[in-house]
């Protein structure tokens, strides 16, 4: 019988396998997408009735860029007159909050809606609906996939990249680096599925491919932070262990350029340049110092909000827009730039 | 039963060995079976990334020369006046395939709608112009009129034989993605344009939220394992090689990935990478049912082979019970206790053995009183009793007639007394039949071993003496010898 229950559990386990393998060839389908609670639109300019009203839908209220664009389309409601209903989604997950909202405005009677798309896909069917019905749609921050909408402004990550690279080439040349002298590159990225972190590292690396001296070179090993600007300072720190030659640092984004930066002054590297995107008060530090050498690569998010509502009220007069997409681009913040008046009013909406 | 026993031990071994060796051939035809499967897999996917990679190159090649042949018969009408010439080939470029085209003069000056001169301008792409009768195409770049990526493919102009500038073509990136996509054997293969020398990549398939958008391969590197065979692929791919395939694990995935240079657009390659199980999933559910169904087959085999084994060990059982047993009174027969009573003396000879030869007296007429059926029934109770008291201790036996024997081991002359005793009162008052009970009396001559005899045969032929003595004695009654 001993022979029979082996043999039985043998079967067992082998149909059992089966069973399991099969399981795990089936195609894992997509989580689903978070949904949260839905934020009421509230008024950001004084309701008149006379005038148009134009809803605003943010990616993330938890975040002080999204106050800053929601200023500037508070500015231009008020400036060239019209209502500003404003809300938005609790995190950059909340698609289906999005979607609702943009069901919400258009219920509410919205002549022009301002989106900031969570998701450049999922999101488009709703804004084609919209769109195709008669509301002007204003795309700003993050492309959708769908030419139905009238504008989108946003950064070009892309160029911005190439801005970053040229300012860092320009560092290294002012800081005296020969250029027939090893000089080694390092990047960090805060995630590596944000389309925007990747086009301004492809934007960075290819102007480098083209512009820098043959001998100064990106390093292979690009480092990942998770948006953490304490473990983009450790990692920093491991880079520049790692890699003697460096001479310059990259950060695509807020948290990798702050950490970076916070690297540099605890270690007191005045050898090593610093670029990063958007202004930290450790990047301002370096700036700010004689001895560091730093550029910050400043959006603005500010104009972005303001250009939109602008457009909307443009478009409602019947005014359409020529083309589909406007690059805001970037402003270097450097020690020749930060006295520019143009660098000192993005600076003072941060 | 050591017989029995060591047939039964052989039986499990050359069970247990089937089950090995069936397991050792499951194992290796699986093992062989999945390094066919992977080496076809592996063949198989390098060969279509490469015919992928190729087609595509194709069809970039089909516009470069879409640019060239515009540029020859450019060169061919003989009209030296840009303006005009762009007015008429390029007036109505949105019903092409291309967003935008125009003509760039010896000066720099760019013949286009204005849209098109700011992008060039801003994306810096006049400074290296090709010469007449070369085509370069640009690095991607996102265009200000759709907000979608695109490329500008240039080609250097001539007229009546001299340079005359540059004639330039711009198509959506989606141009490629839609080959891609068309190409693409399943969600899982996925096509790149990727630059050697920064690793940076656009993804023109895969999954429909990832198209359109950068990556860089340097993300991924330091987690492949390939046994340095991507470091060599990467390096054919940055000396400027054709084309080459490599298989490599990434995350757990082993994935095939094959680049093809771009002619025209120097150290830009369309990269295809796909898994590498992607093509055989049917093969590996073949490869896993094919075991199972082995498996089952074993084990049906087995639960056969073992239901028949034990009919046969029940029909052996059956078979020599009734040849070792008394088909009367079902205690074993002479020759068994024989056999059995020999080889225990035999093994066992400091223990201690008693053997009694008992007799029903007067059997003869207890036959003549009730009948031969009387009688039987006499002999099956008597075995019967006889089995009850000294059965636990050793074996008893009907050894000829009303003849009967035991041989007990270990037990002292006074416990067999008072065994004998007991046996005296229980075979009071046996019914014989529905109306008569008959109080049996029996005669028993008993001998020891070693006291008494130093072999089976001495002691049987002692407690015989025994009995003997008691019959001559007037019956009824044991002796020891």
């Amino acid at each position: 019988m001993d022979l029979m229950k082996t043999a039985g559990a043998v079967l067992s386990f082998i149909i059992a396998a089966s069973a399991c393998t099969g399981c795990t060839l089936q195609n894992d389908l997509p989580s689903d997408t978070a949904a949260g609670e839905i934020t009421p639109f509230a008024p950001l300019t004084e309701p008149d009735p006379s005038k148009a009203d134009v809803y605003l839908i943010i990616k993330n209220f938890n975040s002080s860029y999204w106050q800053v664009v929601a200023d500037g389309v508070q500015q231009a409601g008020i400036d060239l007159g019209c209502n500003i209903y404003y809300s938005g989604a609790q995190s950059e997950t909340e698609i289906s909050v999005q979607e609702k909202l943009m069901e919400i405005a258009q219920e509410s009677g919205a002549d022009s809606i301002i989106l900031a798309p969570n998701d450049s896909v999922r999101l488009s069917e709703s804004v084609s609906r919209i769109h195709s019905s008669g509301t002007p749609v204003i795309i700003v921050d993050t492309a959708v996939n769908t030419p139905e909408h009238d504008i989108c402004f946003m950064t070009d990550n892309l160029m911005a990249g190439h801005e970053a690279a040229a300012e860092m080439i320009r560092l290294l040349k002012e800081m005296g680096v020969p250029e027939d002298e090893k000089a080694e590159i390092g990047i960090q990225i805060g995630a590596a599925n944000s389309q925007s972190i990747n086009e301004r590292v492809a934007g960075f690396c290819l102007y480098w491919r083209d512009n820098a001296p043959e001998k100064w070179t990106i390093i292979d090993d690009i480092m990942s932070n998770g948006g953490d600007a304490d473990i983009a300072g450790e990692l920093a720190e491991k880079m520049l262990a790692e890699h003697p030659d460096i001479r310059g640092l990259y950060g695509s984004n807020s948290g990798s350029a702050a950490g970076l930066a916070s690297a540099v002054l605890s270690k007191q590297l005045t050898n090593v340049a610093v670029v990063g995107f958007d202004y930290s008060e450790d990047i301002a530090k370096l700036i700010n110092s004689t001895e560091y050498h730093a550029s910050a690569m400043l959006q603005q998010q500010w104009d972005m909000g303001y250009m939109a509502v602008k457009a909307s009220l443009e478009i409602l007069a019947g005014d359409l827009p020529e083309v589909k997409f406007r690059d805001m681009g970037v402003l270097i913040l450097n020690k020749d730039t930060i006295s520019l008046p143009e660098v000192r009013e993005n600076l003072s909406r941060i | 039963m050591n017989k029995d026993k060591e047939t039964s031990l052989s039986y499990n071994r050359l069970i247990t060995i089937f089950i090995l060796i069936c397991l050792a051939c499951i194992a290796a035809m699986t093992t062989i079976s999945h390094v066919l499967i992977r080496k076809q897999d592996k063949e198989l996917t390098g060969e279509i990334c490469t015919l992928i990679s190729e087609e595509m190159d194709n069809s970039i090649r089909f516009m470069t020369d879409t640019a060239e042949n515009a540029a020859n018969m450019i060169s061919r009408l003989g009209e030296d006046d840009l303006s005009s010439l762009q007015k008429k080939l390029f007036g109505h470029a949105h019903e092409y395939r291309f967003l935008s085209a125009g003509l760039i003069g010896k000066d720099g000056k760019i013949y286009a709608d204005q849209m098109a001169v700011e992008e060039l301008e801003k994306w810096g792409l006049l400074s290296d112009l090709p010469e007449s009768g070369k085509v370069t195409i640009s690095d991607p770049y996102r265009s200000g009129a759709s907000g979608k990526l695109v490329f500008t493919v240039f080609s250097g102009l001539s007229i009546n034989g001299s340079p005359a500038g540059t004639l330039f073509l711009t198509y959506p990136l989606s141009e490629i993605q839609s080959m891609a996509n068309t190409h693409a054997l399943s969600g899982e293969t996925e096509v790149w344009l990727m630059d050697g020398a920064t690793d940076s990549f656009i993804r023109c398939s895969g999954s429909e939220n990832d198209i359109g958008s950068w990556g860089n391969f340097k993300l991924m590197k330091g987690r492949i394992l390939s046994g340095g065979r991507y470091e060599e692929w990467e390096e054919a791919l940055r000396d400027g090689q054709d084309r080459a395939v490599v298989n490599y694990t990434l995350d757990s995935v082993e994935y095939t990935q094959a680049f093809k240079s771009i002619e025209d657009m120097p150290g830009w390659n369309i990269i295809v990478r796909m898994p590498v199980h992607s093509l055989t999933p049917s093969l590996r559910m073949i490869l896993i049912f094919t075991v199972t169904f082995v498996f089952i087959i074993i084990g049906a085999a087995l639960v056969m082979t073992h239901l028949f084994r034990r009919k046969e060990e029940q029909e052996k059982a059956v078979l020599e019970h009734l040849s070792s047993s008394d088909p009367l009174t079902m205690i074993l027969n002479r020759r068994v206790f024989d056999q059995q009573a020999k080889a225990l003396i035999k093994n066992e000879t400091e223990e201690r053995f008693t053997l009694m030869f008992l007799d029903i007296d007067y059997f003869k007429q207890i036959n003549d009183r009730f009948g031969h059926e009387g009688g039987d029934v006499i002999l099956v109770e008597f075995a019967g009793l006889l089995s009850e008291i000294f059965g636990n201790d050793g074996i008893v036996a009907r050894y000829g007639g009303d003849e009967f024997v035991a041989l007990v081991r270990g037990r002292s002359s006074a416990e067999i007394n008072e065994m004998i005793n007991r046996l005296r009162t229980s075979v009071t008052g046996i019914q014989v039949n529905e109306n008569e009970t008959f109080n049996v009396q029996f005669s028993a001559g008993i001998a020891a071993y070693p006291d008494n005899a130093s072999s089976f045969r001495e002691l049987i032929k002692r407690a015989d003496i025994a009995l003997y003595r008691v019959k001559e004695q007037g019956r009824n009654a044991h002796l020891w010898y």
